[in-house]
């Protein structure tokens, strides 16, 4: 460059290699020396310190090629997920090159964290550039709008001197000119902190975090950052094929990258694809990458297999995740048939299996013995014949399914347990003496007698949900702690009577026929409640069912197919009101009924102290 | 502007000052769903006035919204008011233009309201999600800084992607 003036200059080299080797030295080396202007303030921008960091015997035989450089700004794009303690990094490995005077931390608009000072060794090189170091920050900010060499680099000619801020076509100026214009044409999201841009992509799938690099240069490695991979076969892919191939060209880039910044891992991953057998060796290479294998906290795999297609099974290096802490499996195989199966899955918290096959009696021993922090485990559609349960970390306990013979569940810390679907056997909830929540749905081995028995032995019982057990009739529950009792009486065809000797309920809902009746021991408990009522009934039935409830209401939902069913005419009122302390009613119907006052009246008749009627119609009939 | 709120005996109020000088009375357990506030409050203890600087008033009014809405609900953790919150909250950000989406984010982000963080990030993906870029370039009216080609080397590059 023939000219007397100092320059300002932007570099952006934007190649990355696995290990900057020493040929990428030598030809950086040769590229700075090739600059041959003075320069006034340099930019340099690039993926990584490593590029930067010229080996020392390298140093000692060169002369330095920033002689004549007066101010440097280097860019670390990947830099933004490294803690803030991890500056001395790059700070000590350009600290061997040249004086550092400050290091700056970046985000987005260019200084949000106090500049810090660099320590750093005896430079070799002696009058050198001031150089400060931003880390994390946005390439595009201070670019250049066009440029005058041929190669990855670009200049920024700035005939003033000195002053680059004063420059009309410096970006920076340009991005607050932006700011005064019109506000609906601003390009915000760009300029949002990238901590905040990763959380957002958090949410978007990969396949778009991808497509967005051709936005502008802001968003061109950005899906190198996020920590989660999320795939959905069925979205955004014209085939089969051209999903196996993004799978593919997406692990092959982020393994590139991660061996160059191994911070930059996979800590999440989401997967739902039409599964092919053909799949299995791409899926094993993915889930066994270093990418994922010693960083992956959550994990959810989602199937759906057609045919008679085998299906995928888990490779070990997931059974024995070290750091795995959320396993989600939809119609994922647990191991290959015949295989040994060993788990070890110590920070596992919660386990999702939803039609896992191969799981039988000894595997779900195993795999619980193998998850010693397993606080939540959902197993959904299942066969066993004689399943055991046993841990002691676990906390939250769903199980739909299928036991044969009987079900036992010893978990001494067991919070909440829901039953759904156990046909079959009988359930042993011995040692489960925590249990707060108690859910039992569709179950036709539960009767009196053993419910009786099973909540005698839960003293710290609050919720109690029972729904669709058919052999109940006489349903007896004494309950110091609890707050809270739904009974759903569809699948029932007995007339059921419930008695309740629970000083503490606060709440009673229920749901299905008139052939139902409550009675409080304790007394003095005021009840909220909410009363389901399918089917259409004659008033008559419907005051006998109001009556056989007998406690007090402060607040009662009632849900009926039309008003119809609520209005008592004056020949049946000479009974007593059947809701006689209720305070707050609301009516809720399917169908609507014309006759809104006379329901009104009725409605007060069966509720004399009632504070606020709320009737809501539905738009049927 | 500042708000009015029911006081009783035993909530503490505190006064937040923004940026532009609107001062807001909240009740502590409202505003110490903030992270920042809440850290501020154990700290410094007896401090009842606390200075924003970096938060306007309309968007410190704005979470406030939040926050209180989020804040009565918690002392009855009840199924349906989780309901009642998930619309309540959907209704919150549905119409937000991106200027208030923009500034609402960096301030809840500045207070470290986790949640509200979670649900302004969740309404941006939204925006996103399943969209062309070109789609996604006129919503947020980003503008290309590539030299001419350069984004069509991209794209040849990442061909993978757009298949």
């Amino acid at each position: 460059m023939e000219s007397p003036n100092l320059l300002n200059g932007s570099f952006e080299i934007n190649e990355w290699h696995e290990n900057y080797d020493a040929n990428w030295y030598i030809n950086l080396m040769n590229f700075l020396l090739n600059l041959n202007c003075s320069w006034n303030i340099v930019s340099l921008h690039v993926l990584s310190e490593k590029a930067l960091m010229l080996p020392e015997n390298l140093r000692r035989i060169c002369r330095s090629p920033f002689l004549n450089w007066k101010h440097l700004k280097c860019w670390f794009l990947f830099f933004p997920l490294l803690a803030v303690d991890s500056v001395s990094r790059p700070v000590a490995a350009l600290g061997g090159l040249f004086p550092i005077t400050q290091v700056q931390l970046c985000d987005s608009l260019g200084a949000s964290l106090p500049p810090s000072r660099g320590r750093c060794d005896e430079p070799i090189w002696t009058g050198s550039p001031l150089i400060e170091v931003y880390l994390g920050s946005r390439v595009h900010i201070s670019l250049p709008s066009f440029s005058m060499a041929e190669k990855k680099e670009k200049i920024l000619g700035d005939k003033n001197e000195e002053d680059s801020h004063s420059n009309p076509t410096n970006s920076v100026v340009e991005r607050n000119e932006d700011e005064n214009a019109n506000i609906a044409a601003v390009d915000r999201i760009s300029y949002l902190p990238i901590s905040l841009i990763l959380h957002i992509l958090l949410y978007v799938p990969t396949v778009d975090v991808v497509r967005m690099s051709v936005l502008s240069k802001c968003w061109k490695l950005m899906w190198y950052l996020v920590p989660k991979l999320q795939f959905n076969s069925n979205v955004g892919f014209q085939s089969q094929e051209a999903f196996n191939t993004f799978l593919e060209e997406c692990l092959l880039r982020r393994e590139i990258c991660m061996r160059h910044i191994t911070q930059l891992v996979v800590t999440k991953f989401k997967l739902h694809i039409v599964y092919s057998d053909d799949q299995a060796a791409l899926l094993d290479r993915f889930l066994c990458s270093p990418l994922l294998r010693d960083n992956i906290m959550e994990l959810k795999l989602s199937m759906i297999t057609r045919g008679t297609t085998v299906g995928y099974s888990l490779p070990d290096a997931i059974l024995n995740g070290r750091s795995l802490t959320v396993l989600k499996l939809e119609n994922v195989l647990l191991l290959e048939e015949d295989s040994k199966f060993s788990v070890n899955l110590p920070c596992l918290k919660y386990l999702y299996m939803l039609y896992v096959d191969y799981l039988d009696d000894h595997v779900l021993t195993n795999l619980l013995l193998g998850c010693p922090s397993l606080e939540k485990f959902e197993l959904k559609c299942f066969y066993l014949s004689n399943p055991r349960i046993s841990s002691s970390s676990l906390k939250s306990l769903e199980i739909t399914g299928y036991a044969r013979e009987n079900l036992q569940v010893e978990a001494i810390n067991l919070e909440s347990l829901a039953l759904i679907v156990l046909w079959g056997g009988i359930i042993n909830l011995s040692d489960c003496r925590l249990i707060r929540n108690l859910s039992i749905d569709l179950n036709s081995n539960i009767d009196d007698q053993l419910l009786e028995d099973m909540i005698s032995k839960l003293p710290l019982l609050e919720d109690l949900s029972l729904s669709r057990c058919q052999l109940l009739k006489q349903v007896k529950i004494s309950s110091e702690r609890l707050r809270s009792f739904a009974f759903d009486k569809q699948g029932n065809d007995n007339e059921v009577k419930a008695t309740m000797g629970t000083p503490n309920l606060v709440s009673f809902s229920y749901k299905g026929d008139i052939d139902f009746g409550i009675t409080m021991i304790s007394p003095n408990v005021q009840l909220n409640g909410s009363i389901v009522i399918n089917g259409s009934y004659r008033c008559i039935c419907m005051l006998n069912f109001l009556l056989s409830l007998n406690c007090s209401w402060n607040i009662l939902s009632l849900h009926v197919v039309s008003g119809k069913v609520l209005f008592f005419p004056e020949e049946v009122r000479i009974c007593p009101p059947p809701l006689a302390k209720l305070k707050h009613l609301k009516v809720k119907t399917t169908e609507r009924w014309e006759y809104k006052s006379e329901l009104r009246d009725s409605l007060h008749w069966a509720s004399p102290n009632l504070e606020t009627l709320l009737i809501e119609e539905g738009t049927e009939g | 502007m500042s708000s009015s709120s029911t006081t009783t005996t035993t909530t503490r109020l505190l006064m937040l000052k923004a940026s532009d000088g609107v001062t807001f009375e909240v009740e502590e357990a409202v505003a110490t769903k903030l992270g920042a506030i809440n850290n501020m409050v154990e700290e410094e203890g007896s401090e009842d006035l606390i200075c924003l600087p970096n938060v306007n008033g309309k968007f410190l009014g704005m979470v406030l919204e939040w926050c209180k809405k989020h804040a009565n609900n918690n002392t009855n953790s009840d199924k349906g008011n989780d309901e009642v919150n998930k619309w309540w909250d959907k209704e919150f950000v549905m119409d937000l233009d991106q200027n208030t989406l923009y500034h609402l984010l960096m301030a809840a982000d500045y207070l470290s309201g986790t949640e509200l963080v979670d649900l302004l990030t969740e309404k941006v993906a939204s925006m996103i999600r399943g969209k062309k870029v070109e789609e996604i370039r006129e919503t947020f009216k980003i503008k290309s800084d590539f030299l001419p080609g350069q984004e069509e080397e991209i794209r040849k590059k990442n061909s993978w992607a757009f298949e």
